[in-house]
């Protein structure tokens, strides 16, 4: 069984401050000197898929996992952490770096698909959002483009009967649904609190991590040049750094029962009908 | 412009759902010529739906075989947008509305986007604005074909009412379903009762900067004794401090109470969204350039649960002096 997990590689936002919001003619954002980490969603569907490779080791087929991502340079470092803990191939598809990508779910969706159906993966996993674009679009994109069936906010997976059969979670409205599927299939994972966060690799797998080559795959490669990568959906006109408005007015104190007495005082004991 | 509201009558939050809709018509610059409801169903058919608040030309009631299979409600669509042709498709904020107006963009040649705070049709093209870079900037776009068919952005909690629809302008669509091969079985496990935390007055909202559920279960116990619901951001959820069905923010409830206390919050955009339409926030953080002290009315630079047991003795103080002071009225009442 051969499984893709797809991820991105985003800036911490939370270490950004107010004055680093701004924008160049092309509105990007100047981002490189932030510490960068695996989206979240991402990180979860990937610990998961190492998971479910756990239980295929008891199976006839043996599994076969590629991390995935369509990024610069900046990716490898990632990769190479994914091979540390347990995948057996990391591919980086790079596009030319003149193209904006960041909300062109249509170009990244055909880059993946394509090397999806060139290697002959059955079983494609991805986060539901996050990077710069918040697009949430490139899961179920990838199932339009691939022709196959998707379920979106996966909370965990576990092998069924065989190797082409998967026991699904997933939210919907209100409830749990759960699935037993045929592959191929995409799948979407949401808040997973059954793969939360990824492994730590220990330092023997980093070392030999070190070893293992990484593919780097051009979009021209994968048949899709600039003009059929750029985006026919949506054109990014400007954008907007939300004010709060608010001025917080912060309460000082020479103990946190001072503080306390005053923030109840002051501010709490008209709005609590106690 | 020919637009319709997709929404599934069987949905728990379909009254929730309507007003996230009509917030985006409320908030649209856009001029619609014709709009009509497009209504999902499975078993019984409605004879209510929710108050949308514009004139509806039609109401379109149409039978789903496969609730739970978006591929179902895709199909339909498609059949749908070939016999009746709409410009504009406003899909619900939940995942349901964002795989259909996704895939169904696709399927016809059109664009999409989710999310989506507001649009306007200008010069034949349809400009739209959503949340970009975790919530912490907005994004205008023009989408470049029609049909355009966009999920809205959540709303805090409004349910609209439902009201009996009116018979001349309903329609019931029956089309042909296949059964999906893929699906081998299913089960559907219903959620326990929803938390009121979307319609409270006082919410506490627990952050990683609790640092561990033994301390989250303290804050636990001061939420119940100052008559708070128990909010958590990502981080804590995914601890598993806090319940999921409680996680606030951009991917789970919007809140809006009369007062908010963000304890070990760090506000990241995803988190802020949530919790930014609470009319006064109190916000508590060991960092006091946090980026949850920019949404915040009022502030303290401390350790979270020092200061809150500290609020929590405060409040029972005043509470007994109320209480005690009640008792000797009634007493003197009864003399």
């Amino acid at each position: 069984m051969k499984i893709a997990v797809c991820f991105k590689i985003i800036a911490d936002y939370d270490r950004m401050s107010e004055k680093d919001w701004e924008w160049d003619d092309r509105h990007f954002i100047d981002i490189s000197f932030v510490r960068h980490i695996f989206n979240c969603f991402d990180e979860s569907a990937l610990e998961m898929t190492l998971k479910l490779s756990k239980q295929l080791e008891n199976l006839p087929d043996p599994c076969e996992l590629t991390a995935l991502t369509v990024d610069d340079e900046q990716g490898d470092l990632f990769l190479k952490h994914l091979i540390a803990i347990g995948f057996d191939h990391g591919v980086r598809i790079q596009c030319d770096g003149r193209l904006d990508m960041r909300f062109n779910s249509h170009g990244i969706s055909n880059l993946i698909s394509r090397y999806i159906r060139q290697e002959g993966q059955t079983l494609v996993i991805l986060g539901y959002q996050g990077g710069d674009g918040d697009n949430g679009q490139t899961g179920f994109l990838v199932a339009e483009h691939l022709g196959w069936p998707c379920i979106r906010e996966v909370i965990e997976v576990t092998v069924a009967e065989s190797s082409d059969l998967l026991k699904v979670k997933s939210r919907i409205d209100g409830a749990t649904l759960v699935q037993r599927v045929k592959l191929p299939m995409v799948l979407i994972m949401g808040h997973s609190l059954d793969s939360p966060y990824l492994r730590v690799p220990t330092l023997k797998q980093k070392l030999n991590a070190k070893k293992k080559p990484l593919t780097i795959v051009s979009s021209t490669e994968l048949g899709l040049d600039n003009d059929a990568l750029h985006s026919k959906d949506k054109t990014l006109m400007d954008l907007h750094r939300h004010n709060p408005g608010k001025s917080c007015v912060f309460l000082e104190g020479k103990t946190a029962q001072e503080q306390a007495k005053k923030l109840y005082d002051k501010y709490l004991k008209q709005r609590l009908s106690l | 412009m020919k637009a319709a509201l997709v929404l599934s009558f069987d949905s728990n939050s379909l009254q929730q759902q309507a007003h996230e809709i009509n917030a985006m018509l409320n908030h649209t610059g856009t001029q619609f010529s014709n709009v009509e409801l497009w209504l999902f169903y499975k078993d019984r058919k409605p004879e209510f739906s929710p108050e949308i608040f514009c004139p509806l030309s039609g109401i379109k009631l149409i039978q789903v075989e496969y609730v739970h299979l978006p591929e179902s409600y895709l199909d339909l669509l498609v059949a749908l947008m070939g016999q009746c042709p709409m410009d504009l498709l406003l899909f619900t904020s939940d995942g349901l509305g964002q795989e259909l107006a996704t895939r169904l963009a696709y399927r016809l040649n059109g664009s999409s986007a989710l999310k989506v705070e507001d649009c306007r049709l200008i010069r034949d093209t349809l400009e739209v604005i959503k949340p970009v870079y975790g919530n912490n900037l907005s994004a205008r776009f023009v989408l470049k074909s029609s049909p355009y068919c966009l999920s809205v952005a959540k709303q805090p909690f409004h349910p609209v009412k439902m009201i009996l629809m009116e018979l001349l302008k309903i329609k019931t669509i029956l089309l042909n379903q296949t059964q999906p091969w893929w699906v081998k079985e299913h089960l559907t496990i219903l959620d326990p009762p929803k938390t009121g935390l979307s319609n409270t007055d006082l919410v506490l909202v627990v952050g990683q900067g609790a640092g561990n559920k033994k301390t989250v279960d303290v804050l636990k116990g001061i939420a119940d004794t100052i008559g708070a619901e128990i909010g958590g951001s990502r981080p804590a959820v995914m601890n598993a401090w806090i319940d999921i069905n409680r996680l606030i923010g951009a991917s789970g409830l919007i809140i809006s109470p009369k007062l908010c206390i963000a304890a070990g919050v760090s506000g990241t955009g995803v988190f802020s969204v949530g919790i930014k339409n609470s009319r006064f926030i109190v916000a508590i953080n060991i960092d006091s350039k946090a980026p949850i002290f920019q949404i915040a009315d009022v502030g303290i630079v401390g350790d979270l649960a020092t200061i809150l047991l500290e609020l929590e003795k405060v409040i029972l103080t005043d509470k007994n002096k109320k209480q005690v002071h009640h008792i000797v009225e009634s007493r003197i009442e009864t003399q």
